[in-house]
């Protein structure tokens, strides 16, 4: 925990040892911590918010319409209990995938006379190597925000980032990466490791089926920034308990898992369909006897 | 559109083939564009088929390929009997040197005259000679007589359509009126009384549900197995309930343990309704009363069964059935509706962020490793399963299941 003073109340403030950005709990002054984003510790881009409050509660509302099997209750009771805007700290990784891979792959051709049916089954052994290139994958460099929230609500445009200023933080939360970029990088190559072998393998081409037999993927030319990620974040307290929703501040993308009765709807999907095939049953019998 | 440019090609060979060879007949009925045949050879073959078409009306055509323009020969034979004839009755036959298969493709109203057998009797013929200008003698020799045999036994106006013997020559069988009881205990083992009841009860389900339930016990199958002797004694006795003859025929020749046994044969609309399973439902059914000799509950138990089949209405499985698809898609659709709920899934690809027209492929081989070819045969009209049809000895299409205790 780190303690400031408000430079507006002067009252003392308690803190996470991450939180960049507050706000003042006695007079609702925001605070920014500068020794959070300063020196080393300073962010390479910020993308601002675009996405108000307003415009967060109202996804909220959306995303629960139509959704079937949620518990009455918490469609009547659940109360927003929290609703935040945060600036989400991320890691973002660039480089050149190097691929060299080896896939088995079978081309068939069918064809019978009066007697059999014919399959000829031709087998290649295909090589392929080359490079593709990977741009700002990101990664959650925050422990307090669960990875999957954060990768649920990507892309991001970074195209729309700026240089990090203090400025962008005003009326925000703010923390600092409590991951650093090392521990960050393992996440960043699974994800551009599946997609470069998926590229190489949609390379392979005019066969009826292919096996990738081998495949092994190097980086180059690798490079990192820090940045953070507008992101709203709201709290739903029902029976005692939170459940977290997310929205991309930039883009919209709302996310959060509803609670769902799946007893009540395998009972109803079970026990419905079953009705309705015997339904048809005593239908078909009705009209045969007709 | 590969179809059209093989069709082209086709026409274009026939085009060609026919502008080279000059003799008396007008139509080219055996196709040589690997120059199997000299050219005297060639005209001498067109000239024998020529003959047999102006004998019998049906055009015997033949291509010996060496490619089949990537098309299976099948396809082939279908393509080219397009392309070659315009004849109404017709039959190509296509031999592939390079994949050594033969195909077929027939049209006509004399199609069941070349059944498997004739088909294979004259593939033999056309094997049999070193050279293809001899086989091709001996495969159209077969072919007029086949021809001739089935003008021999045209069949009467107003009577049945023909049916073909499995055999190398072709027969006719006339329709036959049933002139015996739908119960015929040859056997001698069903009580009187029993029997007249038994025969009341198939002649109400023939008159209610217009076919044929038949009751037959006899302790000599002449030497023939279950289903043969159970087929000839339906279709030379007349079995079977109107134009198509619809019905189901037991047969139950009794004895020691070991030597009884059932054959239940179906024909027409028979089989349909009394279908493999039914058949040897009927069978476990029956077995153990016939064991204790109690024919009048056995005989009882067929017709039970074959009443609750032929009742209008759905049999009760298919409640379990449809109760069970209707509960697994319940779940589908549920599933789905619930899986809606849930919106936080981890990303494992990068896709997304790729460098556009980052992608240098530097290395790429695709070597030919090795080809093999699975051979399986289609399933034919003459399988003995139970499940399939088969032919009798009257040509006619039979279903049956048996069962020897």
């Amino acid at each position: 925990m780190s303690v400031y003073a408000c430079k507006s109340c002067g009252g003392e403030i308690v803190a996470d040892a991450t939180t960049g950005a507050t706000s003042c709990p006695y007079c609702g002054n925001q605070v920014v911590m500068q020794g959070q984003f300063s020196g080393a510790l300073k962010p390479d881009l910020v993308i601002p918010f675009k996405l108000d409050k307003k415009a967060a509660k109202e996804a909220l509302k959306k995303h629960f319409k139509g959704k079937k099997f949620v518990p009455k209750a918490f469609l009547a009771e659940n109360k927003l209990d929290e609703i935040k805007g945060v600036y989400v700290p991320h890691w973002l990784f660039s480089c050149d995938a190097v691929v060299n891979a080896t896939y088995q792959a079978e081309k068939y051709r069918h064809w019978s006379d009066s007697k059999n049916n014919y399959t000829e089954t031709t087998a290649f052994n295909i090589y392929r190597s080359g490079s593709i290139g990977f741009d700002n994958v990101p990664v959650d460099g925050s422990t307090k925000m669960p990875d999957d929230l954060m990768e649920s609500i990507e892309p991001f445009n970074i195209n729309e980032a700026v240089p990090f200023n203090t400025a962008y933080l005003a009326g925000y939360l703010a923390d600092k990466y409590d991951v650093d970029v090392n521990q960050s990088m393992g996440r960043a190559n699974e994800r551009i490791q599946a997609s470069a072998l998926d590229a190489f393998e949609d390379t392979v081409e005019g066969y009826n089926a292919v096996t990738p037999m081998q495949a092994a993927m190097q980086v180059a030319n690798g490079s990192y920034k820090y940045a953070l990620y507008p992101v709203w974040i709201l709290n739903v307290k029902w029976k005692g308990q939170n459940h977290t929703f997310a929205m991309n501040g930039q883009t919209g993308k709302f996310v959060g898992n509803i609670p769902t009765e799946e007893k009540k709807a395998k009972l109803i999907g079970g026990l419905g369909g079953a009705a309705v095939g015997a339904l048809i049953y005593i239908i078909i019998n009705i009209i045969s006897s007709l | 559109m590969t179809k059209k440019i093989f069709a082209i090609l086709v026409a274009v060979m026939v085009c060609l083939s026919m502008a080279v060879s000059v003799s008396a007949y007008t139509q080219q009925y055996v196709y040589d564009p690997d120059y199997h045949l000299s050219d005297s050879e060639l005209d001498e073959l067109n000239n024998y088929a020529a003959s047999i078409e102006n004998k019998s009306g049906y055009a015997v055509i033949f291509c010996i390929i060496s490619d089949n323009y990537g098309e299976t020969n099948a396809a082939y034979a279908r393509e080219a009997y397009d392309a070659y004839t315009d004849a109404d009755n017709a039959i190509i036959y296509v031999h592939n040197t390079k994949e050594k298969v033969y195909d077929y493709y027939i049209e006509g109203d004399k199609k069941n005259i070349f059944n498997d057998n004739i088909l294979n009797a004259m593939k033999n013929a056309y094997d049999s000679n070193e050279s293809y200008y001899g086989g091709l003698m001996s495969f159209y020799a077969t072919a007029e007589t086949a021809l001739e045999n089935a003008a021999y036994a045209q069949p009467h106006e107003g009577d049945k359509e023909p049916v073909t013997q499995s055999n190398s020559y072709v027969t006719i069988i006339e329709k036959v009126e049933r002139t015996l009881p739908l119960v015929t205990d040859d056997a001698d083992i069903i009580p009187d009384d029993v029997e007249t009841e038994l025969l009341a009860r198939c002649e109400k389900i023939a008159e209610e549900y217009e076919m044929e339930v038949a009751i037959h016990t006899t302790y000599d199958f002449g030497g023939l197995i279950a289903e043969a002797y159970a087929d000839d004694y339906y279709d030379f006795n007349g079995y079977g309930y109107g134009e198509n003859d619809d019905g189901m025929l037991v047969v139950y020749k009794p004895g020691e343990e070991g030597e009884r046994e059932i054959y239940i044969t179906t024909h027409g609309n028979g089989s349909g309704v009394f279908f493999e399973g039914i058949r040897e439902g009927i069978i476990t059914d029956m077995k153990d009363y016939l064991i204790a000799e109690d024919y009048e509950k056995a005989f009882n138990t067929y017709l039970d069964r074959a009443e609750e089949q032929l009742k209008p209405g759905t049999p009760v499985i298919w409640l379990f059935v449809l109760a069970l698809v209707g509960a697994v898609v319940g779940l589908l659709i549920t599933g789905s509706m619930t899986s809606k709920n849930k919106s936080v899934v981890a990303q494992n690809h990068a896709k997304v962020y790729t460098r556009q027209g980052s992608m240098v492929v530097t290395g790429a081989q695709d070597v030919y490793a090795y080809s093999f070819v699975d051979t399986k045969p289609k399933q034919t009209s003459d399988s003995s399963d139970d499940d399939s049809t088969h032919t009798s000895s009257s040509g006619r299409t039979h279903s049956g299941s048996g069962a020897k205790f």
